[in-house]
């Protein structure tokens, strides 16, 4: 599975592994909606993901938006690979979200 | 899983056309050799094939192809002469990616060797070393090679893919990293039309670009940068106020607003035009199905005639009458939908000609007369064969060599003229040629034997 959600005691992780684009773009949004309802802070896990297309990107965006907006955390877990700061970069998104930090 | 499927066989049938296209503009670049229109279409048309391959995940295809509109891109900037070698060769690029096609389609599978070989000499024609999968691939579409004007300068560049951008295959940060092959480019993603999540439409893209890109590459290199998703975007392209070195440009501000998608995503050919645009792919077996749907129509009709004359009710005559308008005007338009021009079949045969007259060492001009003739897709399809073989029997037999031509005060390049024209409720096709005409003593000779 490419997206996965654990739900552990305050906190929701959400691990995203290998391509992460259109294909599993439903799955993560729908993840990232059920781990805003439960009113947990919110991690996403990049440290095993290769790639971010654009509905990836944008799902994430979203997710942070809403997350601040209600005053919940929204962070990186672990170290963000390379090539995913790199295609940040290359989408013009180098301060999103806040917190990443290439490897 | 989405729409992906249907694009891909989309793509299949627009590259078969894409194809058409370009041999015949190789074929009309093989007579007319400095024509540099003829040979920015070859490239274009290499360009799309490759762009959409990779982007539909046609690897192979993509990068075979990519090495080939290289060899044209040194054409279009004077590196490399428009030769019968280079056209020959083009040609024979073109059957093979024709062999890849089908092989996509469920066909017989393309020969490796055939496309080594091809890749081998177009490597000695060009000097070039071979453009690998690797190379041209992944990033999809690629960049074709371009020329620089010289003088870098600023152009800012607005990019707001279209619904469906994502659904068809496309990515667009593929885009922007080929972009920024061009020169430096400084980016910035608007985010503001994202919707709240609940809301958003998890495979369409909100994210919309502004950017601004110093390069000597001229304004058609960035363009061609987005050719296979023109259709599915608004992008607009405008010279920056001051050019970043060099004498202020004279260039106009150039403004490209794409329509709204109405084409497969990969991009618009030359050859769309606004009629194009309003016209719609339907299969031909749908086409019959509704031809003999209507035929039965027709039949059912004649029978309520019948009834309604044998009744005498005149309410029954009155909608018996309607029907028969109604059924009669159904029948004419159905039998129009069907007409197709012969301008394709013609065109096919120069070809042919083309191939026949290099290995018969011969040398032959094929022209075209009344390829606007409308005829039924039926009678059209059956036209194929009888028509190669009276061109095939003419270059063999008809047409001398050009020595004989010459000894016999003809010019040394032979004309076979193929034509269509209406006559009453029929369409004569000819074929005609200037050669010999039939040998009578050698066919007697032959009957004896």
């Amino acid at each position: 599975m490419p997206v996965t959600l654990d739900q552990g005691e305050g906190r929701c992780v959400i691990r995203l592994d290998g391509e992460i684009n259109i294909g599993s773009a439903a799955e993560l949004k729908e993840l990232l909606l059920q781990a805003l309802a439960s009113g947990r802070e919110l991690r996403i896990d990049l440290e095993h993901a290769t790639e971010l297309d654009v509905t990836a990107l944008q799902l994430l965006w979203a997710a942070e938006r809403e997350a601040r907006g209600s005053s919940r955390g929204f962070t990186l877990a672990g170290q963000v690979p390379g090539e995913i700061s790199v295609a940040m970069g290359d989408a013009g998104l180098e301060t999103f979200p806040a917190g990443v930090e290439g490897k | 899983m989405l729409d992906k499927d249907k694009f891909k066989q989309a793509f299949l049938e627009e590259a078969r056309e894409i194809l058409v296209e370009l041999e015949s503009s190789l074929l009309a670049l093989n007579d007319n050799r400095g024509d540099n229109e003829l040979v920015g279409r070859a490239f274009r048309a290499l360009h799309t094939i490759k762009g959409s391959g990779a982007m539909f995940g046609f690897d192979e295809l993509a990068a075979f192809s990519h090495n080939l509109e290289n060899a044209f891109d040194e054409v279009r900037n004077g590196r490399l002469e428009v030769t019968s070698e280079l056209i020959n060769l083009s040609l024979a690029a073109l059957d093979q990616i024709k062999a890849m096609l089908d092989e996509a389609a469920g066909g017989a599978g393309a020969s490796g060797a055939a496309s080594a070989e091809i890749l081998a000499k177009l490597r000695q024609l060009t000097g070039k070393p071979e453009t690998h999968a690797a190379e041209a691939a992944p990033s999809p579409p690629s960049a074709p090679p371009t020329a620089t004007s010289g003088v870098t300068r600023d152009w800012q560049i607005r990019f707001c893919p279209g619904a469906d951008l994502m659904r068809a295959g496309a990515n667009p940060l593929l885009l922007l990293r080929e972009l920024k092959q061009l020169g430096s480019l400084r980016i910035k993603a608007s985010m503001a039309a994202i919707p709240p999540l609940g809301e958003l439409d998890p495979e369409r893209c909100y994210i919309s670009w502004d950017m601004t890109l110093s390069t000597s590459a001229p304004r058609e290199a960035i363009s061609d940068v987005f050719i296979f998703v023109a259709d599915s975007c608004e992008l607009t392209i405008e010279p920056g106020t001051e050019p970043a070195a060099g004498p202020a440009s004279s260039t106009a501000a150039v403004k490209s607003k794409t329509p709204k998608p109405k084409f497969p995503p990969w991009g618009r050919r030359a050859s769309d035009t606004p009629d194009n645009a309003s016209s719609i792919r339907v299969p031909a077996a749908k086409l019959d199905q509704f031809v003999n749907l209507v035929g039965e129509l027709v039949t059912v009709q004649a029978r309520l005639v019948e009834i309604a004359a044998r009744r005498e009710d005149p309410d029954v005559v009155a909608v018996s009458e309607e029907i028969e308008r109604l059924t009669s005007a159904l029948r004419e338009n159905s039998i129009s939908i069907r007409m197709l021009p012969i301008r394709a079949t013609f065109e096919r045969f120069r070809r042919l000609v083309h191939d026949l007259a290099r290995d018969l060492h011969k040398e032959v001009e094929l022209t075209i007369e009344g390829a606007d003739t409308e005829l039924d897709k039926s009678v059209i399809d059956q036209l194929n064969d009888p028509l190669m073989h009276l061109i095939r029997n003419s270059m063999d037999h008809g047409i001398e060599p050009p020595e004989i031509r010459l000894a016999a005060s003809k010019r040394p390049s032979a004309t076979i003229h193929l034509s269509a024209r209406h006559s009453g409720d029929s369409v004569l096709i000819s074929v005609a040629d200037d050669g010999g005409g039939i040998d009578a003593e050698a066919v007697r000779n032959r009957a004896i034997e």
